[in-house]
């Protein structure tokens, strides 16, 4: 009975998602087309000055260090889809606050880093995962995971201490932001997810796959579908899910090439007298400066002349929360109204975290 | 004829996936054949790129086998294709640039100093003003010997690699004068003080003194992205001072000195040589 309920509410959701209105294609031809006008311009225009060189080779290099760890995330997330249920990923991902605090620590399990966590959770909303939990996922995963901590230890001379920090901010800020996601947008990932159609499980919408699909539950690709069928079909699944959201990478990165190339960085530091300030600032070069979080922390530590520690921490935690290339490739995903909400949200979280340290670290020193 | 169109279609957006995922392949045994890609990326994420070839490849074959209908449109499929291989062309476009003056000018902050520092663990780069008191010839020798490990002359024949080069072009050390990468000064500039030195490196002016410039080379942890200036002022008259962008090697005497309220590395009466773009662009 349970399982048809299921899978009544599938061909219900599959319905919504073919029948009900898709914004998605028109505006993605519009961004699309916008982006490539003022990308082609600007290799027209600019081609050969030094602006544009530096642009351009950050632009490349961005997409060429995200393009590996896109495509792992990628077929992740087709695996996901083909090989786990609905009702095993129910199990994984209990609903409520248990399922918040226990996906905000899955990074020290299956650590990825921000460009790769997209498209996983794409397939874990599919999955029917409550949005609290795989937003706690989202934002906490590049963060709490053993090789973002290795990376901070290292970057900060081996103390361990500021790696330990990060991560404990990192899993704070992903629990809390999942919390209040799971208040306002309730346990429906329908409501967070930019249209059904985007994300919807494939199973029995539009595969392609000749078998009977009322036994989606214990056999998502078909119960006649061989392993090897399974696999290429998760394959196709994660080269899909890569094309769709690889495009927004490369927006993104556009974007943040052009801050990149343009930001010069002694003004960040020269309005890094007070804490406000400087945390302020460190966060807006977070944003445009688009690192991975393997690596931002040698850049964080390498400010740490102009910089007091909770700026560092700062720049440290909304970097593989949100960034300019990350809001564009949440547009491959989320709702514009909830984008504009985590735009909100995360930067106060991570405010409100950094001066909280702040007072705290000043009152430990006397 | 709906059935038609619809079944056109499908051909269409799967045959542009595959024929962009071809060129994403294509590009990236580009940039494998001969590390080109080391003027974007670190060595190390070659094996990244090898596994994103592969995984390119595989998807194709996914995709022509699984032949999933996509749902899109021609126009939806076209945009996307064409934003998919715009990196391609940039790709071209840059080709073998790499971060210049102006890049330099952008990121470059100053030196980190001891004294602006405050904090637990907040221990900056080794550039003091004040003279190092603790500064001993021993320390010096084992920086400079704790370098990256080479690869050994047989295996390097096995391999049918190119002989390897001294980091000295002029075919070794010279005695008295210290090889210092331009990261060893700008970090441990202190150990350097008072000794003859020797670094490579790019030119960019400095703007208020003409009697200097910036010797800088960017260091990479991830990308270009991520490059931060490794740099020291190199003093020398006006009429000798090299252009903009050129590589050049400084030979002189390492100092310290004050700008803007911070320490960094100066060396002073140096003796400059051009010198061809290395082979690697930047510090890892």
């Amino acid at each position: 009975m349970h399982t048809l309920l299921n899978v009544k509410s599938l061909v219900r959701n599959s319905h919504d998602a073919t029948d009900g209105p898709r914004k998605g294609p028109t505006s993605g031809i519009l961004i699309d087309g916008l982006f490539l006008a003022a990308a082609l311009s600007a290799l027209v225009l600019w081609a050969g000055t030094p602006v544009f060189g530096t642009m351009a080779v950050t632009f490349v290099a961005i997409v060429l260090e995200a393009l590996p760890f896109m495509m792992i995330g990628s077929v992740a997330g087709g695996l996901i889809e083909v090989f786990i249920s609905n009702e095993r990923m129910s199990g994984i991902f209990p609903k409520g606050r248990k399922g918040v605090l226990l996906a905000a620590g899955l990074g020290l399990l299956f650590p990825v880093c921000e460009c790769a966590i997209v498209p996983i959770i794409r397939r874990l909303l599919a999955k029917g995962v409550p949005p609290g939990a795989a937003v706690a996922y989202l934002l906490a995963g590049p963060i709490v995971n053993p090789i973002v901590f290795l990376s901070t230890g290292v970057a900060y001379s081996l103390d361990w201490s500021t790696a330990v920090l990060r991560l404990a901010f990192g899993y704070l800020i992903g629990v809390s932001v999942g919390l209040l996601v799971g208040s306002v947008f309730g346990a429906d990932p329908r409501r967070i997810v930019l249209h059904e159609g985007s994300v919807q499980s494939r199973s029995i919408a539009s595969c392609s796959c000749p078998h009977d699909h009322g036994h989606v539950e214990q056999f998502p690709c078909g119960p006649s579908a061989t392993r090897a069928d399974r696999i290429w079909d998760a394959l196709e699944h994660g080269a899909g899910d890569f094309l769709d959201t690889v495009r927004f990478l490369i927006i993104g990165a556009f974007v943040a090439a052009l801050i990149n190339a343009a930001l010069p960085r002694h003004l960040l530091a020269g309005v890094a007298g007070s804490p406000v300030l400087s945390i302020g600032s460190a966060m807006v070069l977070a944003v445009g400066l688009n690192l991975c979080s393997d690596a931002d922390a040698f850049i964080a530590a390498s400010t740490r002349s102009f910089w007091p520690l909770p700026a560092q921490m700062a720049f440290m935690l909304l970097g593989p929360m949100l960034d300019i290339k990350l809001l564009f490739m949440y547009r491959s995903l989320f709702r514009g109204r909830f984008i504009a909400f985590m735009a909100i949200v995360i930067p106060i979280a991570v405010m409100l975290t950094a001066l909280g340290f702040h007072v705290v670290a000043r009152g430990a020193r006397g | 004829m709906l059935v038609a169109e619809e079944k056109c279609a499908l051909r269409w957006s799967n045959a542009l996936d595959v024929l962009v995922l071809l060129l994403w392949s294509a590009a990236l045994l580009f940039l494998l054949n001969g590390q080109q890609y080391r003027y974007f990326l670190r060595p190390a994420l070659g094996v990244g790129l090898a596994a994103a070839l592969l995984t390119c490849l595989v998807f194709c074959v996914a995709i022509v086998k699984v032949r999933h209908d996509r749902g899109a449109g021609r126009l939806v499929a076209f945009a996307r294709a064409a934003v998919l291989i715009l990196p391609l062309l940039y790709a071209m476009v840059a080709g073998h640039s790499v971060l210049d003056s102006h890049a330099f000018a952008t990121r470059w902050v100053g030196p980190a100093s001891k004294a602006d520092s405050a904090g637990k663990g907040l221990q900056a780069s080794a550039v003091s003003a004040m003279p190092d008191e603790g500064d001993d010839d021993e320390l010096v020798e084992v920086y400079r010997s704790s370098q990256a490990r080479k690869i050994p002359p047989a295996l390097r024949r096995a391999l049918g690699l190119p002989p390897d080069v001294p980091e000295n072009g002029e075919g070794g050390k010279k005695k008295g004068v210290l090889t210092a990468t331009l990261f060893d000064l700008a970090e441990y500039g202190d150990r350097y003080k008072g000794r003859r030195v020797t670094t490579e490196g790019m030119v960019a002016w400095d703007k208020e003194n003409k009697d200097r410039f910036y010797l800088f080379r960017f260091v990479i942890v991830c990308c270009v992205a991520d490059a931060q200036p490794a740099a020291v002022l190199v003093e020398c008259p006006e009429t000798e001072r090299p252009a903009q962008n050129a590589w050049v090697r400084a030979e002189g005497l390492a100092d310290i000195i004050r700008v803007a309220g911070r320490a960094g590395v100066i060396i002073r009466n140096a003796s400059l040589t051009p010198i061809p773009a290395p082979k690697d662009p930047y510090l890892y």
